[in-house]
């Protein structure tokens, strides 16, 4: 949705909070629960990315996490096809939902999301602070982190950030790139600078 | 507007074509909301565009074709003073409770729509054109405020004047103003990168749109 007009503020009343609703938490936790558990398939943005486009507007963000735990549960057979139906018409007809609870569990997991490492220093990179850089036309299958309004203009490498995978890719330099923001979005734009943390294979030299 | 209606480029929208869609309509309603919004329509294309582009992106996605249609006629006849939003939703109810659809019929109104709508005059020609077929030109990166004719997936690409179509009436300004039109013909590459396959994408645009590609 970068440089899409028409869906109104970024930041609504309450914006700020972080849940809306008592449910939103507990999404949370299943999505960390059961990638962590390893209970289902995992391609997280690449699962929300293929949500039908209505759905995908319509639904609020951890709408769209639990549709996308539901797809990678059913994808790795934890649960099978009916059972989620199956639940909300038990849960409808009054049963309550069953609760568990498991410190070890949470304690572990509590700890693997504190420790975030570190990205390594870039290996080999092809673009150097100053270089001019094009971003690369493309048309992507899959997840992919290079936005649409981007492609095809030029910038300027600002720092050289780190090794880190691309999505549908190997590990490969990360360049924080800056664009004038007439490039983007022609002479009559506000004047600034657009700045973008893009992959390697995003780019190529500008002529 | 870049909004969610320039849906050119985009992915996951399923196929284009598929079974019954070389059907015009798909219900009777849909002829009705059809005439009423050429009935009642503000004459220009462009700003009846341009208020579809309005709607809630959700909904926007959501509505079909011709439900699009009958809000633009709604949203037109409110914003006139025609009718009031109260009215639509009165007769909602009233026609939901049964109540009998009034009908009306113009014979002679009927026939000048419909020759207004076959009437297909052709462009006058461009005569001070700022380019020749054969010319290269880059399409300008914009943010348009309103009704554009220039898709998105279309800024910043180079491409070749194949054919100066004529004067015509510039969407973004609502035809205040008219401007020549170029057939520009773009390879499939330059667009999409180099692992597409190949083919050229054909779109006419607006004077305005492009800038010489010096390059």
């Amino acid at each position: 949705m970068g440089g899409m007009q028409g869906f109104g503020p970024v930041v609504g009343p309450g914006g700020d909070a972080p849940y809306h609703h008592d449910w939103e938490p507990r999404i949370l936790a299943l999505n960390v629960i059961t990638g962590f558990e390893r209970l289902r398939v995992s391609n997280g943005r690449a699962d929300r990315e293929e949500m039908p486009p209505v759905e995908y507007l319509a639904a609020g963000y951890f709408d769209r996490w639990l549709w996308s735990v539901e797809r990678g549960l059913l994808e790795h057979g934890t649960i099978a096809a009916g059972e989620i139906d199956a639940m909300i018409d038990r849960l409808e007809a009054g049963e309550v939902v069953a609760r568990s609870t498991d410190p070890v569990q949470v304690a572990r997991m509590l700890k693997v999301l504190d420790d975030v490492p570190t990205l390594p220093p870039a290996e080999n990179p092809r673009f150097a602070v100053g270089d001019r850089v094009r971003v690369l036309r493309m048309r992507p299958h899959g997840h992919n982190r290079s936005p649409r309004y981007l492609r095809g203009v030029e910038g300027v490498v600002q720092r050289v950030q780190c090794n880190d995978a691309r999505p549908g890719a190997g590990a490969e330099p990360v360049y924080l790139v800056s664009f004038d923001s007439v490039d983007v979005w022609g002479d009559d734009a506000d004047r600034g600078a657009v700045l973008a943390d893009l992959w390697e294979g995003y780019l190529e030299p500008a002529t | 507007m870049d909004g969610v209606h320039d849906v050119g480029g985009m992915q996951g929208f399923g196929p284009a074509v598929w079974p019954g869609s070389e059907q015009p309509t798909h219900a009777d309603w849909e002829l009705r909301a059809f005439v009423l919004a050429l009935v009642t329509g503000p004459g220009s294309s462009h700003a009846f565009r341009h208020t579809i582009e309005r709607l809630d992106p959700a909904r926007y996605l959501s509505d079909g074709y011709y439900e699009r249609w009958l809000y633009e006629a709604e949203q037109a006849l409110v914003e006139s003073g025609a009718i009031t939003h109260e009215e639509v939703l009165d007769w909602e109810h009233r026609l939901g409770a049964g109540a009998e659809m009034p009908r009306t019929s113009d014979l002679e109104g009927a026939a000048s729509l419909v020759r207004a709508l076959r009437r297909n005059r052709p462009l006058e020609p461009a005569v001070d054109a700022r380019f020749a077929a054969g010319d290269g030109v880059r399409v300008r990166r914009m943010r348009p405020a309103g009704h554009t004719r220039c898709p998105r997936y279309l800024r910043g690409a180079r491409g070749t004047v194949t054919r100066v179509q004529g004067l015509d009436g510039v969407p973004d300004v609502d035809n205040a103003a008219t401007e020549p039109v170029y057939a520009i013909a773009f390879d499939s590459g330059e667009l999409w990168g180099d692992d597409v396959e190949r083919h050229v994408v054909h779109a006419d645009l607006w004077e305005r749109y492009l800038e010489p590609d010096h390059v």
